[in-house]
């Protein structure tokens, strides 16, 4: 089934169009990796790839030469003029800002229980565990990268020690996993669930440490997670109430959607900072940062409910039929047949928005939260490295980067397991 | 008599009548919403009145005070707020519709090139894709302007170009065209010349049909046309002149000039949404089923021909809905402005509100604006893609 | 058929409202932040903020952080300078412990807004006190704590008077009164210019520093503060001249909102405390010994030390009614010593931003700081 055109010239401020995106992305990946005759030799192959026609020679040499160019300008400024020391000064205040150091236990709490449940989700799923040569050259480089930041910025031997334990800990994790196998499916599923309620309590609970001291990286991955945590069942709402029967229902979800997703995140920031108190009863105090958690939802539950829309428009209406014949009711007919269908197919959409969501969280700098990037931003302004915006944005672009781009790659792989579209 | 018995006994009473529940269901849905909004409307009116103030946009006609560093409506610092606030609107928007022209012609070149059968053609564009589509928007914006922009030499060492176009960080200037006395009439020699042109057109395309010969209907239509309208020029003597930018003692004068702040956030917006816009036109011509192109090859077009006449419209097709998409998104992101001191809606309005107070209103309008403008940018795409989507179905 | 889904919807939608107020009740009373809300509800509309704060036992003060000399970060997170002693100062009066402070950074642009919605108690941060900001923006000023001006900084050759900076870039910190005034001086005398408006100094120093604007205006205060920590680098403070003329007044004083005026009663009394001790000769080096025999008269009452009745025969303190301990300026004045020595240590000639006492200088020396008597 291709289906490649969309369903109709239905244009809102949609995002039901990512997703039709996300298919083309797809097939476009489809496509390309269909297997082509392959060249014989070296040669062959660059004479195929690189040099086929005067034109094309001609745009290898310009492309060439812009590569070297950039490739130069940027190992010049990384390894010969920059002055990384304000990276090593400012890592703690990138990571986790101005979270308590003696609370800091907590933090690394969180990221281990993630890092292992990572591990073990790796092991149960991995088909095998031997990488190909080429995953194992792309390892190797990112271990190396990896290392060579930690043993630079680290200021203590014990932070070393614990980013140094990540690798073994993904690794026990994934042996372990492999061991199980299947058999631990379901408990890892729901631990999956739990991990953010747990990570909650470790933060907050005994003594913790309030949201209004929740800083830098730690800030960022947290607030996403909010984001796409709360906005599901909410965007899951709006998404039936677009397409129930009743007009009111219907009138409400579509003007709620189209409101939230009209109005860029900053501007619902600021609005939930300054606005919100005076509409609120006087004796209702939300914190700050807990009203631009609620703004950042709203935000995304209009998207979320974008998505499941688009998601459930590509059931077959067979299958409500086939529901409705075995005689199930509304309730378990969306729940058992309609919902899982539609939202199994709006995965790589949903990590595509979290993905969004995760660099939306830079945002919060518009209401004073000292986020990764501010935190960059600062220690660039502070007296004794005053000027070292380059090394500072490079550094926590490459953070955000890193987070982002693995993601992307995770939800294409579980796109080809899922096989999703393609049915 | 029966029948009716037996009808009157089928219908359900009141309260499980489905249509009777799902009417007041919806009243109270309604009653509800508009209770909650109306305890918010007193909420605010009630903590506005008790500050000494007043829910109102009067204040809108008060004067602003404060100077905006550029503006397309005319502005002053002696005018009223309102206009300040279309000054902010209309910044945005003016980087917003310049964004959309630049992003798109990037992002198609960005997407043909990842088709491209160059594999270093190709490879460059995968990696200005995924770099650029996976790091914050407003990490960009910053470094453009922080990193980029403002490491450019100062106005004092000003780099010029030929002496008619400079760049420093104080801005790019370069030459401008402006409407002289005789434009009007001008531009009315233009609209003839267009008919004069298309009329060449026509006759070219009918010798060609006749006789299967070239027909160099652009060549000869564009002739045509570039004759007339130069010599219009010639005969009026003040149609438009080209106004050249000067340096000055701290900045420039005369000319079409770039602020640095402009093209901060400019710069992110392109480069950010032409690796989403790269993604989409490469999935859409790939979208376009391999049977089109082969038929189009059978036909004997020139691979040329195939990707006018056969492929881009069809990849266009699909194309829009989520270009519309990005174009949203880029409206949107011109709120980022707020990192470089680009007065944009946002910057304009925090300013108004520290200067004037009436936050819910200030802001309820910023809203309004945002919501409008999307409205409008989505309407603008939807013409279109009806217009295409009808060519694509007769064809 | 698909109304029962419909319904269903309906009914989730209540439930989640209902959830939604929950969850927003309890993170009322979870937070740190929202002491305020939790005994408002508790004891009514009765509480005033000043009751509030000796219940939650800290004072939070709106402050800058970006302004060497008034409020200032060095990198080290420890937010320093003039504005912080005054903040120390009402904590010591309110909570009898300098230290029981909370400090917030605020940005120019938000501190009213921030003042409103109660991030915080008491505005420390540089603010001018203007008609507008007494009434449009609700803002109580206490007495002046420090007599500013605007003025403008150049680098050293490029211009030697405002007159001759006609066309040119002018940097600026957006939502200030500086702002306005800076349309206003300009405009009156026919200068054309551009603002270069950010909403943070860091922004402001390095458009500034790369060339972007050829003068930088603000608080004349503010500019010292920053020519004094001007990077080597860049030519160091002599690299920089700021010009005398002055382009407005801008008096400086701490604020808090309109309706807490207990609160604001207190604190007023605090500033002016801190003048009177300069003008009595209490430091902080001699208030506990002259808190031992204060004597009569002035200094006793600065003291809040017992007055002997002279029918009766005993000594009462005098109650001041003013919501704090009598004897409130002994803690302040140990914890920050006098207003001549906050100045001195953090703006004074022999600081980094070697500021003359000029017409902040008691009216004793010539100046116009003067307090109003304790009595």
């Amino acid at each position: 089934m291709s289906g490649a055109g969309p369903k109709g010239p239905r244009l809102g401020l949609g995002l039901s169009e990512d997703v039709d995106l996300l298919r083309f992305e797809q097939q476009a990946r489809d496509v390309e990796a269909a297997p082509g005759p392959g060249p014989a030799t070296p040669g062959e192959w660059i004479r195929q790839n690189l040099f086929s026609g005067p034109v094309n020679a001609l745009l290898t040499l310009a492309s060439g030469t812009f590569v070297l160019f950039v490739a130069y300008q940027i190992l010049s400024f990384v390894f010969v003029s920059a002055e990384w020391e304000v990276v090593q000064v400012g890592m703690r205040g990138y990571m986790i800002g101005g979270f308590p150091v003696d609370e800091a236990w907590r933090v690394w709490a969180s990221a281990y229980l993630v890092i292992v449940l990572a591990g073990l989700s790796y092991g149960v799923s991995a088909r095998r565990l031997r990488p190909s040569a080429g995953q194992a050259a792309v390892g190797a480089v990112v271990v190396a990268v990896a290392g060579t930041i930690v043993f630079f910025t680290a200021q203590t031997v014990l932070v070393r020690a614990l980013t140094a334990g990540v690798a073994p800990a993904v690794l026990a994790g994934a042996l372990v996993g492999r061991l199980f196998g299947r058999k631990i499916l379901r408990p890892l599923i729901v631990a999956w669930v739990l991990v953010f309620p747990a990570i909650m309590i470790v933060v907050r609970g005994f003594d913790g440490v309030p949201p209004s001291e929740w800083e830098g990286l730690f800030f960022n991955i947290v607030a996403a997670t909010v984001g796409i945590v709360a906005s599901f069942p909410l965007g899951l709402l709006l998404a039936l109430g677009r397409r129930s029967e009743l007009p009111a229902v219907r009138v409400v979800s579509v003007g709620l959607i189209e409101l939230f997703r009209g109005v860029p995140l900053v501007a619902w920031l600021i609005f939930s900072k300054f606005v919100v108190d005076l509409v609120l009863p006087p004796q209702m105090v939300i914190p700050d940062i807990v009203k631009a958690f609620v703004a950042m939802t709203l935000f995304s539950a209009a998207y979320v409910g974008e998505i499941v829309r688009g998601g459930l428009q590509g059931v077959p209406a067979g299958q409500y039929e086939a529901a409705r014949a075995l005689g199930l009711s509304t309730t378990r007919m969306m729940a058992l047949i309609v919902l899982p269908q539609a939202l199994r197919s709006t995965i790589p959409a949903m990590i595509s928005h979290f993905i969004s969501l995760f660099k939306d969280t830079s945002l919060f700098v518009a209401i004073e939260v000292t986020d990764l990037l501010a935190a960059a931003r600062r220690s660039a302004s502070s007296l004794q490295y005053f000027g070292r915006d380059m090394e500072t944005l490079l550094f926590a672009g490459l953070i955000f980067w890193a987070v982002a781009f693995s993601m992307s790659r995770w939800s294409q792989r579980l796109e080809v397991r899922l096989g999703v579209g393609r049915r | 008599m029966a029948d009716a018995a037996l009808k009157e006994a089928a219908r359900p009473s009141l309260w499980r009548d489905v249509r009777v529940l799902r009417a007041a269901g919806q009243v109270v849905f309604v009653v509800i919403l508009v209770v909650i909004a109306r305890e918010m409307y007193l909420n605010a009116s009630f903590a506005i009145g008790s500050a000494g103030r007043e829910l109102s946009y009067t204040y809108l006609d008060s004067r602003a005070g404060f100077a905006i560093k550029e503006h397309i409506v005319g502005y002053s610092a002696n005018q009223p707020l309102y206009k300040a606030f279309l000054a902010g609107a209309t910044n945005a928007m003016l980087v917003a519709a310049a964004g959309i022209v630049m992003a798109t012609v990037l992002g198609v070149l960005i997407g043909v090139a990842r088709l491209s059968p160059n594999w270093m053609v190709k490879k460059i564009a995968l990696v200005y894709v995924e770099v650029f589509r996976n790091i914050p928007l407003l990490v960009q914006v910053i470094f453009w302007y922080v990193a980029v922009i403002l490491a450019i030499p100062r106005i004092e060492d000003s780099v010029s170009i030929f002496g008619v176009a400079f760049v420093s960080n104080r801005g790019a200037a370069m030459p401008a065209i402006r409407s002289g006395a005789d434009f009007g009439t001008w531009s009315l020699f233009v609209l003839a010349a267009l008919l004069v042109a298309a009329t060449v057109w026509r006759w070219r395309t009918r010798v060609h049909e006749r006789t299967g010969g070239r027909h160099y209907r652009w060549l000869s239509s564009l002739a045509v046309m570039a004759v007339l309208a130069a010599a219009g020029y010639a005969l009026l003597g003040d149609a438009f002149k080209v106004e050249l930018p000067e340096l000055i003692a701290h900045g420039y004068s005369g000319g079409l000039q770039i602020s640095p702040e402009f093209a901060g956030i400019l710069v992110a917006l392109v480069v950010y949404t032409a690796a989403f816009i790269g993604e989409i036109v490469r999935g859409s011509i790939l979208a376009v089923s391999k049977g089109q192109k082969e038929a189009a090859q059978a036909l004997g077009l020139s691979p040329g021909q195939q990707l006018r006449l056969v492929v881009l419209p069809q990849a266009m097709r699909t194309a829009i809905p989520p270009i519309n998409n990005q174009y949203l998104n880029l409206w949107k992101n011109t709120s980022l402005a707020f990192a470089v001191g680009f007065p944009d809606l946002i910057n304009i309005s925090t300013t108004m509100v520290n200067q004037a107070g009436h936050a819910l209103e200030t802001f309820s309008l910023v809203v309004g604006t945002y919501l409008g403008t999307s409205l409008l940018i989505s309407f603008g795409m939807n013409v279109l893609n009806r217009a295409v989507t009808l060519r694509g179905g007769t064809a | 058929m698909h109304s029962l889904a419909a319904k269903k919807t309906l009914a989730l939608v209540f439930a989640l409202a209902v959830v939604a107020m929950a969850c927003t009740r309890e993170e009322e009373g979870g937070e740190g932040g929202g002491t305020q809300g939790e005994t408002q509800a508790a004891q009514g509309d009765e509480t005033t903020l000043l009751d509030e704060i000796k219940q939650r036992g800290t004072l939070r003060c709106g402050v800058n952080n970006t302004v060497p000399g008034f409020g200032f970060d060095p990198g080290t997170g420890e937010i320093e300078g003039f504005d912080i002693d005054f903040c120390r100062a009402f904590a010591a009066a309110v909570l009898g412990d300098s230290e029981a402070i909370d400090l917030v950074p605020i940005d120019a642009d938000n501190r009213f807004i921030a003042l409103q919605n109660g991030d915080y108690d008491v505005l420390a941060r540089n603010t001018t006190w203007t008609t507008s900001r007494d009434g449009a923006e609700g803002v109580a000023f206490m007495h002046v704590n420090f007599y500013d001006g605007q003025a403008m900084m150049v680098r050293e050759g490029d211009f030697s008077s405002i007159d001759e900076m006609d066309g040119t870039n002018v940097c600026v910190t957006t939502g200030t009164t500086t702002e306005l005034n800076l349309a206003d001086y300009f405009g009156a005398r026919g200068l054309d210019f551009e603002p270069i408006a950010f909403e943070e100094n860091p922004q402001l120093q390095r458009a500034f520093i790369s060339g972007r604007c050829d003068g930088w205006t603000s608080d004349r205060s503010q500019l010292a503060g920053i020519r004094s920590q001007w990077p080597e680098e860049e030519g160091g403070p002599e690299s920089l001249i700021i010009f005398d003329e002055v382009i407005s007044k801008e008096p400086l004083a701490p604020g808090v909102l309109d309706s807490e005026i207990e609160l604001h009663d207190a604190l007023d009394a605090v500033v002016n405390g801190l003048i009177l001790a300069e003008e009595l000769g209490v430091t902080s080096a001699n208030v506990e010994d002259t808190a031992e025999d204060p004597g009569e008269g002035p200094v006793a009452a600065l003291l809040g030390a017992p007055v002997l009745d002279p029918e009766t025969g005993e000594s009462a303190p005098l109650d001041n009614g003013l919501g704090i301990t009598n004897n409130f300026m002994i803690d302040v004045i140990s914890a920050v010593g006098n207003y001549g020595e906050i100045f001195d240590r953090h703006v004074g000639p022999e600081s980094d931003l070697e500021l003359e006492r000029g017409i902040n200088a008691l009216w004793t020396d010539g100046g116009i700081q003067y307090a109003i008597p304790f009595r």
